[in-house]
């Protein structure tokens, strides 16, 4: 029982109506997870749009988006299996809500990527197979559906199979499976297809049993971003979060950017004054040997293995705000706790996030929802490293106004 | 609209639950100037709606022009015959034809009509209002779906929205609102017609849950509420600009509606008075009734005698009947609003009322065919008391999110007849409507 | 990491970043069971010691249990309390038999937080809802600005929330509403008292075949039959997936709808 207590969250991502909701409606089913008055509610909310397909709706939370036939925000939704228990985040496919999309798929493990085989790659797989990209979700599951509507031919999948692997490729994106399958008929979903039988691949869910739990993170060497120093009586807390490796007493810390080293004196927890260590992931409190000046924005590492202060690096961003970003205006780069005022300096390239076609080779201005290859410099340095090295320092954002209107991957520095 | 300017027409413009008052008073104060201006050139009048008073009976009178014992819808619910099934009557349990049956010759658009579903076939379109569970079947033809969809057009606002956040259910008020507008527009424009129903339901909706917003200036969502009545005010001064002095225009509503007191639960007053036992193992709602019971009520308050024969657990024998009817309205009769309940704005500590105005037998407000399926008794409540008919209530009165409450004496009528046909309207009832349209036809 | 680990370092790492964003920020503590695990999630986060205000919203209609819990432990806990009340309606008689409940609820609790808001000048509240409570709580953000005035939620045109990245800004006329519990269940919640052992107000467990599910104020709370009377019951009470009472017989799906709409609009 002990697997009942962990948990992955995943996202279904892929053009719309290419049968994202029904796939989660399909896995809620087969997998016994439905309440026998959600299930009500769905068939009398399917029936007021004469829907045949009810396991969309489970999705669907308001009015609206029932009525357009698309969903508009993330919500979450639970099954389980023997393996363990998920978290399905799903996300909104239509262009309008990428935000939102973002919003959720930035919380998950690992990612299915739906397409409709009568389709294929059509323009929101494309963005999203990009996002999932930036977003640096590595563990991705191609679910090709609608298989019923080829005839379940093989050379059909294997032909969209290609076309997609190819795209993947550019972006960097290894599928670890294909799976063919029909998400309404439950074809490969939870059981073998008796239609496909020249597939021997797993189905949707022992794929994703087969996924990890990613934390790799704690392998690596510690980062600390601190989130705030608090004080209680003369007692002074750095907290924050491990983002990597592991922290313990009587440990060797650095001090970024100022360079600083100390000794830990305690890891803390409440009611927990003297943990013997602590893990990426665990949010904790520590205090040192010497009295450093610490602030937020500080990153504690390992000497030694620490990366760098850097303050110009190469990065792929995503633009989220109506309003065009201008090379060389002023916004705020974030990246964990840092914080430092920061430009674009160089739009090295400009893509359309759907075809990634180049638009424009040293662009002037990155547009709603375009993606660039840009240079940033910031004014104070910022503790960094490439996405690929430690995702917590590697993904960054911009603000502007007070609102997040850009994310970013680092892959140069 | 085809431009045959030759032609009359007739408009019906329904305000689902406005009362008389309201309208004429927001009229007055110029929040609705142009329903003002036609009642200067309009017979204007307060108008009774068949008991009881709520959309599926007074609706059912309205399109038919007959009282509820000859079209035999008595309610939203009803029982399976022989039975104490929940039912749901709708446009197919209707027992006569609905005006737009009765002149297939005349091409109709009959938009947001309530209980009007499923649709059937007809000489034009018609879009049901609530409670349709299925658009498919609420439209007709079909091929009008593509086009409703694009207009994101909804049959009913979300009420449960409001039970939530009053924020979010004014939202989709005004988003349904809107999406209605745009599909009257649309059909007023590109369908040929000769008579257009087109149905506010949103009227009765914040009637509901907002009544006091209406009177009351420093209430949070007054400007809310009138706004919503302004708004169908500029469609209704858009419609009579469009027509010409031959045609039509009625604009009416189903019931009335008023500030709430206080819940009245008769089934509660049933049982504390001995006419209903439940027994709660064979199943829900009313399949608890148990042998001992004489009488059961059906929302708001429709009173039936548990009659032997004609129920699974019938106990009442034909000879009782008159006894125990006699019985139950001289109950009724007595019942009592206590003091210590204070109505919203009345005096304190004042002295308790009388809650019932009469208790009608069904041959004193029916007539018709249907008249065997009617309740035996209808209370007709003072305004200000909902009934409610809910079957596992503690107390005999309460309160809850519902402010407004409805009245069956004060809808209202206004006819701006074609020229040279004369109306008069002498204390008009909702089902003289459909002779009033047959009037102006001939 | 197991799951509730996973939940509890998710709120922490939120509760200290609106913090160190927000000095001006209070909890909101109805003395229930989420804003319960919420007000320990804080003293697990301030290892013991909250440094803001925890604010109750006092209808004076509570039961007398949950005054009882909320002066016993803010006392042993040492929080800052602030007990806020309408006072002009309680004054001019509001309550449950006067007027309706929305409009009770909506001086007592609604313009009562409007009136706090502006006294204290909050800039941000940290709120225990989670998303699974109702469809459109699937729409809230960790941290979600809302109006001062109306309380206006834009759900339509929210701004995103990148990774662990919030807005942690909110305009003059805006607070922030910070939700460091959206991604808990009600079962996670129990779970996790039961695994913390956090002190929750006697109404929840059964009494006599009864219990609460969720408690408020006295008039306008229902037990529900049930005879789990410890923590232990309690989760599994919540395991065995009840149906609710809506869903007792089969009915067709025109049916249901139909009820539904009906049940909407207190036409049942």
């Amino acid at each position: 029982m002990e697997n009942q207590n962990q948990d992955l969250k995943f996202v279904i991502v892929g053009h719309v109506d290419h049968g994202k909701s029904t796939l989660i409606g399909r896995l809620l089913f087969d997998t016994n997870s439905l309440p026998p008055d959600k299930m009500e509610e769905i068939r009398k909310t399917s029936a007021e749009l004469g829907r045949v397909v009810e396991y969309a709706f489970l999705m669907d939370n308001l009015q609206e988006e029932r009525e357009q036939g698309i969903t508009i925000d993330t919500a979450q939704t639970f099954f389980k299996t023997a393996q363990r228990q998920y978290v399905i985040i799903d996300a909104p496919g239509h262009v309008e809500f990428v935000k939102n999309m973002l919003t959720g798929a930035s919380q998950a493990q690992a990612a299915i990527l739906i397409v409709d085989v009568a389709e294929g790659v059509r323009e929101q797989t494309k963005r999203h197979s990009y996002l999932l990209a930036l977003l640096g979700i590595k563990q991705v599951i191609v679910a090709i559906n609608k298989m019923d509507l080829v005839g379940y031919q093989e050379d059909v999948f294997n032909k969209i199979k290609q076309e997609l692997a190819e795209f993947l490729a550019g972006l960097k994106v290894e599928p670890k499976f294909y799976i063919p399958m029909v998400a309404l008929n439950g074809d490969n979903v939870a059981m073998a297809s008796q239609n496909m039988p020249w597939y021997s691949g797993p189905t949707v869910l022992t794929a994703l049993d087969g996924l990890q739990d990613l934390d790799e993170a704690q392998n690596l060497a510690l980062v600390l971003p601190v989130q705030e120093v608090y004080k209680i009586g003369d007692k002074r807390y750095v907290l924050g979060r491990v983002e990597a490796g592991e922290v313990k007493p009587g440990q060797t810390i650095k001090v970024l950017p100022s360079g600083q080293t100390t000794i830990v004196k305690t890891v803390e927890k409440f009611q927990q004054a003297d943990l013997a260590s602590a893990k990426a992931g665990e949010n904790i409190g520590l205090t040192t040997v010497d009295p450093l000046f610490i602030e937020r924005g500080n990153v504690i590492c390992q000497p030694g293995k620490e990366p760098m202060a850097k303050s110009e690096f190469s990065a792929n961003l995503f633009w989220l705000h109506h309003e065009p970003l201008i090379k060389d205006e002023l916004l705020i780069v974030k990246c964990a706790t840092q914080e430092s005022l920061g430009q674009v300096i160089e739009i090295k390239k400009r893509f359309n996030s759907s075809t990634m076609e180049v638009l424009e080779e040293n662009a002037n201005q990155l547009n709603f929802l375009e993606a660039g290859e840009v240079v940033i410099k910031v004014k104070q340095p910022l503790v960094l490293t490439k996405l690929s090295e430690l995702a917590e320092l590697g993904k960054f954002v911009l603000i502007k106004n007070d609102n997040i209107v850009a994310g970013g991957i680092i892959s140069e520095l | 609209m085809n431009n045959q300017a030759t032609k009359s027409k007739i408009v019906l413009i329904g305000l689902d639950g406005a009362p008389f008052g309201l309208v004429d008073d927001l009229a007055n104060r110029g929040v609705m100037p142009n329903f003002q201006a036609l009642k200067k050139q309009a017979v204007f009048a307060q108008m009774q709606a068949p008991l009881p008073a709520v959309s599926a009976v007074s609706w059912s009178s309205i399109i038919t022009g007959q009282n509820p014992g000859s079209h035999g819808i008595f309610g939203f619910t009803d029982l399976a015959p022989q039975s104490y099934d929940l039912v749901f009557p709708n446009f197919n349990d209707l027992q006569v034809p609905s005006f737009w049956q009765k002149y297939p010759k005349i091409k109709q658009v009959v938009l947001n009509v309530p209980s009007t579903y499923p649709v059937k076939p007809l000489n034009g379109i018609h879009i049901a209002g609530f409670v349709s569970p299925d658009i498919e079947q609420a439209v007709f033809p079909t091929n009008s779906l593509a086009k409703l969809r694009e207009l994101k057009y909804e049959i009913d606002i979300d009420s449960y929205l409001a039970h939530r956040d009053i924020d979010l259910f004014l939202e989709n008020l005004f988003q349904v609102n809107q999406a209605r507008i745009a599909a009257y527009r649309y059909f007023w424009q590109e369908s040929d017609w000769d008579i257009f129903w087109l149905v506010f339901t949103g009227s009765d909706r914040l009637g509901h849950f907002l009544y006091p917003a209406y009177a009351n200036p420093n209430h949070q969502y007054h400007t809310a509420f009138l706004d919503y009545f302004k708004q169908v005010d500029l469609v209704i001064g858009e419609i009579a600009q469009q027509l010409c002095p031959h045609d039509g225009l009625l604009i009416f509503s189903d019931h009335g509606m008023t500030e709430n007191k206080a819940n009245i639960n008769v089934n509660y007053f049933l049982q504390a008075n001995g006419f209903l036992c439940l027994d709660k193992s064979p199943g829900e709602f009313y399949n608890q009734i148990s042998p001992q019971s004489k009488a059961f009520a059906l929302e708001p308050g429709r009173i039936y005698l548990n009659k032997k024969g004609k129920y699974p657990n019938g106990a009442v024998e034909k000879a009782q009947e008159e006894k125990v009817l006699q019985e139950l309205s001289d109950a009724f009769l007595q019942l009592e609003f206590p003091p210590s309940f204070v109505p919203m704005g009345g005096t304190s500590a004042g002295k308790s009322q009388k809650v019932i105005e009469r208790v009608a037998r069904k041959e004193q407000i029916y007539s018709g065919q249907q008249i065997d399926r009617a309740p035996d008794l209808v209370l007709d409540e003072k305004p200000g008391f909902r009934l409610r008919a809910g079957l596992n209530k503690n107390e005999l009165f309460d309160k809850d999110i519902f402010t407004g409450t409805h009245t069956a004496n004060d809808a209202f009528l206004l006819v701006k007849p074609p020229s040279g046909v004369d109306i008069a309207l002498a204390s008009p009832k909702a089902e003289d409507i459909v002779g009033i349209i047959d009037k102006f036809i001939k | 990491m197991d799951r509730l680990t996973k939940l509890e370092n998710e709120s922490i790492y939120i509760i200290r970043e609106a913090w160190s964003q927000f000095k001006k920020v209070a909890l909101l503590w109805s003395i229930g069971k989420d804003s319960g695990t919420l007000l320990w999630l804080c003293r697990k986060a301030f290892f013991g010691k909250i440094p803001f205000p925890v604010m109750h919203l006092d209808t004076t209609y509570k039961f007398p249990e949950i005054y009882e819990f909320r002066d016993k432990y803010a006392k042993e806990w040492g929080l800052d309390l602030i007990v806020a009340k309408n006072n002009e309606s309680i004054g001019a008689g509001m309550g449950p038999d006067k007027g309706t409940k929305l409009q009770c609820c909506n001086e007592l609790k609604t313009d009562n937080l409007k009136k706090a808001i502006a006294q204290y000048g909050f800039r941000a509240l940290y709120l225990a809802i989670r998303r699974d409570e109702h469809g459109i709580r699937a729409k809230e953000r960790f941290f979600s600005p809302r109006e001062n005035i109306s309380f206006l939620w834009n759900y339509k045109d929210q701004p995103p929330e990148l990774w662990d990245q919030y807005k942690t800004k909110a305009k003059d006329e805006e607070h922030l509403r910070i939700h460091p519990m959206l991604s808990w269940r009600e079962i996670d919640i129990w779970e996790y008292i039961r695994r913390e052992n956090i002190p929750m107000v006697s109404l929840y467990f059964a009494k006599n075949g009864k219990r609460y599910r969720s408690i408020g104020c006295a008039p306008c709370c229902n037990p529900i039959d049930s005879t789990a009377d410890t923590l232990d019951k309690i989760v599994a009470e919540l395991k065995a997936s009840p149906t609710s009472e809506r869903a007792g017989r089969a009915q067709d799906k025109e049916n249901t709808y139909t009820m539904q709409k009906l049940r909407s609009l207190g036409y049942m």
